[in-house]
């Protein structure tokens, strides 16, 4: 009960943030576009795939053109979800450990591990409900209007909210360790516009700058130590297209989150308000 | 039987680094059962870190203690107590009734009894009315009025206020005032940390002064403001019939007018001037004991450790 109180508490405090209104409002704008182009356009879409099968290797042209389709919906969304909720979510741990507040919790009979869960639980969700009110929206016009249902796009919900989560974790711990929002927002943006991507095409950018074994095994460290929202954005897209997936980015992003999490607890638990 | 117990707590902030700051040193007190405990102090003398460290809130350098039996931060003992904080700051986007209720389910009030303590408390602090108003909307009065009724909610064993009156206007201090006495006379003991110490003295049973992080006073109201032995008498009549036999028996005096008033340094030698007085045709007005206010004896004290 404690903690579904302060996993409520979050979902509230995220709500009141125009910027979680705004994300949800941008995709209802999108889907009733998308509705809107279902509803009213004309042709027939067999028609005028006839003749396609050459492009399409060997699956079929509708099958192909919806997976495409699916792929670049999932992948805009991907990057406009992260930054987002990023956006919305970094002043949770900082507002919670404001001057004022934190007494005010700590004073009650919730242990610390319980503040720091019901924190992460709730952002999660709010971003969740989101993401899946988006996925599900998108998936039900387009199969509506190609009569091609296919459960992959809607998998994409996971991958999505994973690497929220990933990223998120990260947030808590600038949060709970300097109790900054900005700061949380650049080093995660900077993160996710720099690095990761550099590290996810590491053979290309970063070998080029030296070919020491050091250096480079520096840099392969660094690769999969740290979070792979690129690889998870991969994973998204061969889970959309059916094709194997290589589930290394997942678990190694878990156990960068997995840990992160433990040290944000053990600092949280040893801080003094 | 003491319900708080503090035995040499001590606090110091960032202890390694060249900024560290001695906020508490070594201090030991005892709160008993159903009393009204004051703890008085300048500006950063430690008074509410003290209080965080008895909630768990801030952990100590060193020392113990225990509140209600249980050592200090035990999760468990924070449901039969309550705190209002300095400063407190509740979600701006919630109504009075929601800060309520969320406090209230995480101090693990059954839904049944929370919503009857919401009604009972909003009732306690005159708060009805503006329950469904936002936080936001609220002045610093109904602030303090809704961090008090938070800190009621769980019907608290010992409660702690820090500065609970700040901000609010006269009347609602009386109000204040006589619920603090009210939660003492049902047996809650009250721990108050306050600037206002004319406020202090008017509830407070025992009260302690902490300066500089070191505990420097601590007794009962009246002890602590006693001024030696002295009393004092107050006459109107003709006061010149008297003045002589004052003077030649030493004894300090102020005249106004027709009235009188005389210092003397015990009961004795009160009880012989008020016969001189008696037998010269002047009338007593009162006779009492010489006090200083809390606050005078709070100057002086905090002046002669500075120097």
């Amino acid at each position: 009960m404690k903690l579904l109180a302060i996993i409520e508490d979050t979902i509230r405090e995220s709500i009141a943030k125009k910027t979680m209104i705004g994300f949800f409002a941008i995709s209802n704008v999108i889907l009733l576009i998308m509705l809107l182009i279902a509803l009213f356009s004309d042709f027939d879409i067999n028609v005028k795939l006839q003749g396609m099968e050459q492009f399409s290797n060997g699956a079929s042209p509708l099958e192909t053109l919806v997976r495409t389709m699916e792929v670049m919906i999932a992948n805009l969304l991907y990057m406009a979800a992260i930054f987002l909720s990023i956006f919305a979510t970094a002043s949770i741990m900082p507002n919670t450990l404001e001057k004022g507040a934190i007494d005010l919790l700590l004073s009650k009979p919730v242990s610390r591990s319980t503040i720091l869960a019901g924190k992460l639980i709730g952002g999660t969700l709010i971003v969740f409900f989101n993401v899946a009110y988006y996925i599900i929206g998108m998936w039900l016009i387009i199969s509506f209007r190609t009569g091609y249902w296919d459960s992959g796009f809607l998998l994409t919900i996971f991958p999505i909210t994973f690497a929220f989560v990933v990223l998120y974790v990260f947030l808590l711990f600038i949060g709970v360790t300097t109790r900054s929002s900005a700061l949380g927002i650049i080093l995660t943006y900077g993160f996710l516009i720099i690095l990761a991507p550099l590290l996810a095409k590491r053979e290309v950018f970063l070998y080029a700058i030296s070919s020491s074994e050091t250096y480079r095994g520096f840099v392969d460290v660094l690769y999969y130590l740290l979070p792979k929202p690129d690889d998870i954005s991969s994973l998204m897209n061969n889970v959309i297209l059916h094709s194997e997936i290589n589930w290394m980015p997942v678990w190694s992003s878990a156990a960068f989150a997995g840990v992160l999490y433990g040290l944000t607890q053990y600092i949280f638990n040893r801080k003094d308000f | 039987m003491p319900v708080i117990i503090a035995s040499s707590l001590s606090k110091t902030y960032s202890p390694k680094s060249r900024h560290a700051v001695r906020a508490l040193d070594n201090v030991s007190l005892q709160v008993q059962a159903g009393e009204i405990f004051g703890l008085l102090g300048p500006n950063g003398s430690g008074k509410t870190t003290f209080i965080k460290l008895l909630l768990g809130i801030a952990f100590p350098t060193s020392g113990s203690g225990t509140v209600l039996g249980e050592p200090l931060g035990s999760t468990d003992v924070k449901a039969r107590i309550g705190y209002l904080p300095e400063n407190h700051r509740y979600p701006p986007y919630l109504n009075g009734e929601q800060i309520l209720r969320f406090f209230g389910k995480l101090t693990g009030l059954e839904s049944r009894l929370l919503d009857r303590r919401i009604d009972e408390v909003l009732k306690q602090v005159g708060m009805e009315q503006w329950r469904k108003v936002k936080f936001r909307k609220y002045s610093k009065g109904m602030m303090q009025r809704i961090g008090l009724a938070q800190a009621l909610l769980n019907q608290p064993e010992v409660i702690f206020l820090d500065e609970p009156t700040d901000g609010v206007d006269p009347l609602g201090r009386k109000e204040i005032r006589e619920l603090i006495k009210h939660l003492r006379d049902r047996g809650t003991t009250v721990f108050i940390n306050s600037h206002l110490l004319s406020e202090v003295e008017m509830i407070s049973d025992r009260v302690a002064i902490l300066h500089k992080g070191k505990l420097i006073r601590e007794g009962t109201v009246e002890s602590l403001t006693k001024d030696g032995d002295q009393w004092e008498i107050t006459a109107h009549g003709d006061v010149h019939s008297v003045q002589m036999d004052l003077e030649a028996r030493s004894i300090h005096f102020h005249v106004e007018k027709e009235r009188i008033t005389i210092i003397v340094p015990d009961l004795q030698e009160a009880n012989h001037v008020s016969d001189l007085l008696r037998s010269r045709g002047l009338l007593i007005e009162s006779m009492q004991q010489k006090k200083h206010s809390l606050e005078d004896f709070f100057i002086k004290v905090i002046q002669d450790e500075d120097r």
